[in-house]
């Protein structure tokens, strides 16, 4: 026992020891103890000022899921078009906006730039009257669809879903101010070619038209690049404080697209998509060589706000103010007959007591026709041949009476046919440049006599016949081919109470009535004409 | 009689038992050798890390910190600075075995901790820690190249410095994001110069 004891009071001794060691030092370590700085914030990434959020969208998807609240599309006064081609594999849906032509030939160049890069001759196409095509104008939606669906949808796609779609969306009305982004798609359901957008900004009260690149300045394409490269990169897991270096021009083009896709955000600020492709060698060391899906990136106000050009802060002081309305309808505006699909659906022997009726039809459907009216009964009714020419409709003379011209002395035809253009001139206050001789005779010494060019028909409705409005509609637009000029008579009832579904059918296929002059240009040409 | 007093037993009395003093020094050997291996015990599982405490610093601005020799960086105000002490083997429930170099102010790096004390970054140039899986590179504002390893809770960065390669290893709590540090991790990253 007493040995068991000396060893006891050993381990004692080298416990106590232990004790002291371990547990006193610990002991004065923790009154060494360094408190946490509850105050101190870890500093975050100053390199991206501005961006509130950069978001990477999966290849396919769109690339603005959630979008704001569009201007009402549905807003009456828009001239819709819509082409579709199949030679060329194309579709167009577009608007123009009526009486403001440089705003229309700016859309009628990028529908055919858009042929043109196709590389293929184009010719207006018709397509039976189930083609639909009288959906016209533009998609709401589809800017922010995948390119793939651009292509592949029937409302915007060519046949097949490849080759070239080009869509639109009316992006903003206010003050006097529409602006409408134009999108062309081109490629297959593999890959995509092409992605370009354009937004066409219209003044109705100047009539100055702007392209959305103005509003921007020089600033603004690398300031979006740098922000969007610089927030993948730190998304990416990158470290490195070291500035990207400069974009090469066709990554600053990317985001040159980007700006035409800036939408406006409630509360300030905005996105821009920026298109897939978006590259750096910064973002290539972090296992990124280019994105493959497009990049949306929400800025905040003021730095959008340094991207704008003046043109851009002026429009933005008037988008609180209240959107003034498009100008009413006319059918007398520039149409490319070389781009649509023309048709000149004709009317003789008016006016008549159903003259009004047609013309609240054709205003309806936003159609342009072609008057030939008769002197004498022009003189009975002033108002409605004021109201047909108010609309943009085309007059030409049908001769005082309706005589047979070949059976009148030249002279005589000859009067017939300025006397009563010189009625209608007096009503209206424009000149006549055109007749349609009665029963559609005339000789050459008539036509000599007269010196106006005679416009005949390449379609004969018969409607004088009274066959029924479902005959007339099968009559003009089951027979009617591009470049036609159709016969119609409004002194009978069932021609006029056809009109909606004869423009409605001729639409579906994918026609555009215009009137003659329009069919030829703006120049009908001298002599006989029956179609273009 | 004269002479020792002999016990009924015939064993010595108490005072003068034969054998009892080799028993002391027996016993206090052991006692030694008992403290020794405490002491070494302790030197190489919790010494190094209470020493490490002991001898931490706060750090100012602008002020590098040593990590060796030849390479420093400099965290700023407020951050915590101590040698950093590597862990040798780790045999739970059993206290980790430590390198107790530091002990004898060899260690290869240091340890520096956020001001919140969220973060934990050890800096070392001993070239033990090298990213693997999906490496990340880059060239730092500095000119130097890093490669770097992340997972949601740390970052491991190698950066190639004209003394040679040094490691940083940034880590949070298990659970926890360092997202909000990366930021740090850079301005660390980018203070890396010659000591």
């Amino acid at each position: 026992m007493p040995q068991r004891s000396t060893v006891l009071r050993g381990i004692r001794r080298a416990l106590t020891t232990f004790a002291a060691v371990v547990l006193v030092a610990p002991m004065s370590i923790g009154c060494a103890t360094i408190d946490p700085d509850p105050g101190w914030r870890a500093p975050a990434w100053s390199d991206a000022p501005g961006v509130r959020s950069v978001v990477q969208v999966e290849p396919g998807e769109g690339a603005d899921p959630a979008p704001d609240p569009e201007p009402d599309q549905a807003e009456p006064g828009f001239i819709e078009g819509r082409i579709r081609n199949d030679a060329v594999q194309l579709q167009a849906r577009y608007v123009e906006l009526p009486g403001v032509h440089v705003f229309n030939t700016r859309v009628s160049e990028l529908l055919r730039e858009a042929i043109g890069a196709t590389g293929k001759s184009f010719e207006p196409e018709v397509f039976p009257v189930d083609a639909g095509l009288g959906d016209r104008g533009c998609v709401p939606g589809s800017l922010s669809w995948p390119a793939e669906r651009v292509l592949a949808s029937p409302e915007t796609g060519p046949t097949g879903g490849s080759g070239t779609a080009v869509t639109c969306e009316i992006v903003a009305m206010f003050a006097s101010v529409v602006a409408v982004s134009m999108r062309t798609v081109t490629g297959t359901e593999e890959a995509i070619t092409r992605d370009a957008r354009v937004t066409l900004y219209a003044d109705l009260a100047s009539g100055g038209l702007h392209e959305g690149s103005a509003q921007w300045n020089g600033d603004a394409s690398p300031g979006l690049w740098l922000r969007a490269v610089e927030q993948l990169r730190r998304a990416s897991g990158g470290l490195s404080a070291a500035p990207l270096a400069a974009p090469p021009e066709d990554q600053l083009a990317l985001a040159t697209r980007a700006l035409e896709t800036v939408r406006h955000l409630d509360g300030g600020g905005a996105t821009l998509t920026i298109p897939p492709g978006l590259a750096s060698p910064e973002l290539a060391g972090l296992g990124i060589d280019a994105t493959a899906g497009a990049t949306v990136v929400e800025v905040d106000a003021e730095t959008l706000s340094s991207w704008e050009s003046e043109l851009a802060a002026e429009l933005r002081g008037r988008a609180a103010e209240p959107f003034v309305g498009l100008p009413a309808w006319n059918g007398n505006q520039g149409v490319d007959c070389g781009l649509v699909a023309c048709v000149a659906v004709t009317y003789d022997d008016g006016p008549s007591a159903f003259t009004t009726s047609l013309l609240d039809t054709l205003l309806a459907e936003r159609a342009p026709a072609t008057l030939f009216m008769l002197g004498g009964a022009a003189r009975g009714m002033p108002e409605v041949v004021r109201r047909a020419v108010a609309e943009g409709h085309e007059l030409g003379s049908h001769t005082m009476t309706h005589p047979d011209l070949t059976r009148v002395k030249p002279e005589e035809a000859r009067r017939e046919v300025l006397e009563a253009g010189s009625v209608l001139s007096e009503l209206t206050g424009l000149p006549i440049t055109t007749f349609r001789p009665p029963y559609g005779a005339l000789n050459d010494k008539a036509l000599d006599a007269i010196g106006l060019p005679a416009v005949l028909w390449s379609v004969d409705t018969l409607d004088w016949k009274t066959p029924g409005t479902e005959a007339l509609v099968q009559r003009s637009v089951g027979e009617a081919a591009v470049g036609d000029i159709i016969l119609f008579h409004d002194t009978h009832a069932e021609t006029v109470e056809a009109a909606s579904a004869v423009f409605g059918g001729l639409r579906n296929r994918g026609f555009t009535p215009v009137t003659v002059t329009q069919l030829f240009g703006g120049d009908v040409p001298n002599g006989r004409v029956s179609e273009r | 009689m004269s002479g020792r007093e002999i016990g009924r037993n015939g064993t010595a009395g108490r005072g003068a038992r034969p054998g009892r003093g080799r028993r002391r020094v027996t016993g206090s050997v052991l006692g030694i050798l008992i403290l020794g291996a405490v002491v070494v015990g302790y030197a190489v599982t919790l010494g190094p890390g209470h020493y490490a405490r002991l001898h931490a610093e706060v750090t100012e601005q602008g002020l590098p910190v040593e990590v060796t020799g030849d390479l420093s960086v400099t965290p700023g105000a407020g951050w915590i600075a101590e040698p950093l002490v590597t862990d040798l083997v780790d045999w739970p429930p059993l206290p980790r075995l430590q390198d107790w170099s530091v002990l004898f102010g060899e260690e290869t790096g240091v340890l520096l901790r956020s001001p919140d004390q969220r973060l934990r970054v050890e800096l070392r140039s001993d070239g033990e820690d090298a990213p693997r899986g999906e490496v990340l590179t880059e060239i730092l504002a500095s000119g130097l190249t890093v490669r770097h390893v992340d997972t949601p809770s740390s970052i491991l960065a190698v950066v190639d410095t004209a003394s040679g390669p040094l490691s940083l290893r940034a880590e949070v709590e298990e659970g926890e994001s360092i997202d909000a540090y990366r930021p740090t991790v850079s301005l660390l990253l980018e203070s890396i110069g010659a000591g």
